[in-house]
């Protein structure tokens, strides 16, 4: 397919997923219902911290959970997915001459930009709740680096997904389990040096890990910033690639007739 | 009858729920939480806050199954056709809603117990139950507060779309105020004036004492302000309930506006 008819596959895709997105969401529904949970999330383990009693571990929970946070959002990208499953629309892409991939990559990409924009109004706000206030670029770098994390955690999705189109059942299980599993071990809320060295080593190529601590490294003016952002955006480029390759598997295994393309 | 109604309600849910993977996601999610939390301690070395990884990812559960499965128990029956039916039957639609109710009550606590087992097996059995009566009566009280904070969602999800924003956000900020994970003293004075009135404040303070040495203070009083709001609760419950009945009576229906 030329270039040229894939960005205009690209951009209804893009559109079709905004216009779901503003069906189900209002702007007083998305503040009440969606953001301020999410604040009230990020305030509790700021509080948490703030209980242990450091500033540093409030510092320390308080960005690790704005960033569950914004995966929480991220994460609807593998729901999404299925939902064309389910609307019976697979069939008709398998069909097509236009690459599945790149309406699946656009379709759900709004979900980056609404995990962005939690991610980074949870963090600023209680932030400036707890006291700490960070200067305009670090605030811009963040944002920047953010959603680069986030890009990283998006194919990640997108990657389950094609699985998941085997199993659409297990969609809320596998997008709740991939959001908890990896705060859990990406070094969102609990300290990376607290786990073993091998698992330290596996978690470098999770979606969040290099991400995360980038941030952190930008916010104390570390050197380290740098060489954490290559590696975030090395991560990214591998797991976008999965993505491609897994749901070219499930494209291929279904036009051979050995995967159901409706649910 | 009522209580074979009952009964029958409570069993039906229950393998309804089983056929339903998702809706065991709140108990499979909770045990994440409870570890992070154990972690946490573990590494700031804060041994004495394990009440807290016990208690808060074992409420947060409750509410978060219940919440979910609410919406659950009057919209199905209408989906599947069988609300006006059940209205015309001997047992009665509040009978199958309390059955139902009970059921997912019942399941939520597992929240509450599977996190006692695994802080035990993550600190080698560091975190105890030094108060065991207390702590019966105070999971007894929780199942009422529980119950009967569920059981007006179930009528206004059927008549409010707004509510089911509400459904599906207030779990943290009900975690916020009731302090089920950073205890009320914690909170700035306008928050823990609000915070007096949700039942989970007091279930969250009892349990978590449960898991202290010390003796429990004004432990009956406690268990009073639980049962207190629980009553103000149902009585919320009842009369939303009898908003929807006489919604079907006048409409023969009843919608989401």
């Amino acid at each position: 397919m030329r270039s040229g008819a894939t960005t205009v596959v690209l951009r209804w895709a893009i559109l079709a997923g905004v216009a779901d997105f503003r069906a189900a969401y209002t702007w007083p529904a998305w503040i009440f219902g969606w953001l301020v949970r999410m604040i009230c999330q990020v305030t509790v383990f700021a509080l948490l911290g703030k209980m242990i009693g450091s500033d540093d571990a409030a510092q320390f929970l308080l960005l690790g959970t704005a960033v569950l946070a914004g995966a929480g959002s991220v994460s609807f990208a593998i729901q999404s997915v299925v939902w064309e499953q389910q609307t019976g629309t697979l069939p008709a892409l398998a069909a097509s001459r236009a690459n599945p991939y790149v309406v699946f990559f656009g379709r759900s990409l709004h979900w980056v930009a609404d995990g962005t924009v939690v991610f980074f109004l949870s963090f600023v706000l209680v932030s400036s709740l707890f006291s700490t206030h960070y200067s305009l670029a670090q605030m811009l770098a963040t944002l920047g680096l953010g959603a680069l994390t986030f890009a990283g955690f998006y194919f990640f999705c997108l990657a389950l997904a094609a699985l998941v189109l085997h199993a659409p059942a297990a969609r809320n299980l596998v997008s709740n389990l991939a959001v908890s599993l990896t705060a859990l071990f990406c070094g969102l809320q609990v300290p990376l040096s607290f786990w073993p060295e091998w698992l330290r080593a596996a978690s470098s190529i999770l979606p969040f890990t290099n991400g995360v601590a980038a941030i952190r490294a930008l916010l104390m003016a570390s050197p380290e910033t740098a060489a954490l952002s290559m590696m975030q955006g090395l991560v990214t480029v591998c797991w976008a690639l999965l993505s491609v390759v897994l749901f070219s598997m499930f494209f291929r295994g279904a036009r051979k007739g050995g995967f159901e393309l409706s649910s | 009858m009522r209580l074979q109604a009952v009964l029958a309600a409570s069993g039906m849910h229950l393998k309804l729920m089983a056929r339903r993977p998702d809706s065991w996601l709140p108990l499979i999610i909770a045990p994440i939480l409870t570890t992070s939390l154990v972690l946490i301690f573990l590494n700031t070395n804060r041994l004495n806050l394990l009440g807290i990884a016990v208690v808060g990812p074992g409420l947060l559960a409750i509410i978060q199954l219940g919440l979910s499965q609410a919406g659950e128990i009057l919209s199905t029956e209408k989906v599947t056709g069988t609300l006006e039916s059940t209205i015309a039957t001997g047992g009665g639609l509040g009978a199958v809603i309390s059955g139902r109710l009970f059921m997912v009550t019942i399941v939520s606590l597992a929240g509450l117990l599977e996190s006692i087992a695994l802080v035990a097996l993550l600190t080698g059995g560091r975190v105890r139950i030094y108060h065991p009566v207390e702590f019966g009566l105070a999971l007894s009280a929780t199942f009422v507060g529980s119950f009967a904070f569920i059981l007006p969602f179930v009528s206004l999800l059927l008549l409010a779309r707004g509510v089911r924003v509400i459904q599906n956000s207030i779990t943290w900020p009900l975690a916020l105020v009731s302090g089920v994970i950073v205890p009320v003293s914690m909170l700035p004075e306008p928050l823990r004036i609000a915070s007096s009135f949700v039942y989970l404040t007091w279930c969250a303070d009892l349990l978590r004492a449960c898991f202290e040495s010390p003796e429990i203070t004004e432990f009956l009083p406690r268990i009073a302000a639980i049962l207190g709001l629980s009553v103000l609760m149902l009585i919320a419950g009842i009369a939303a309930f009898r908003i929807v009945m006489r919604r079907i009576r006048v409409t023969g229906n009843v919608a989401l506006p």
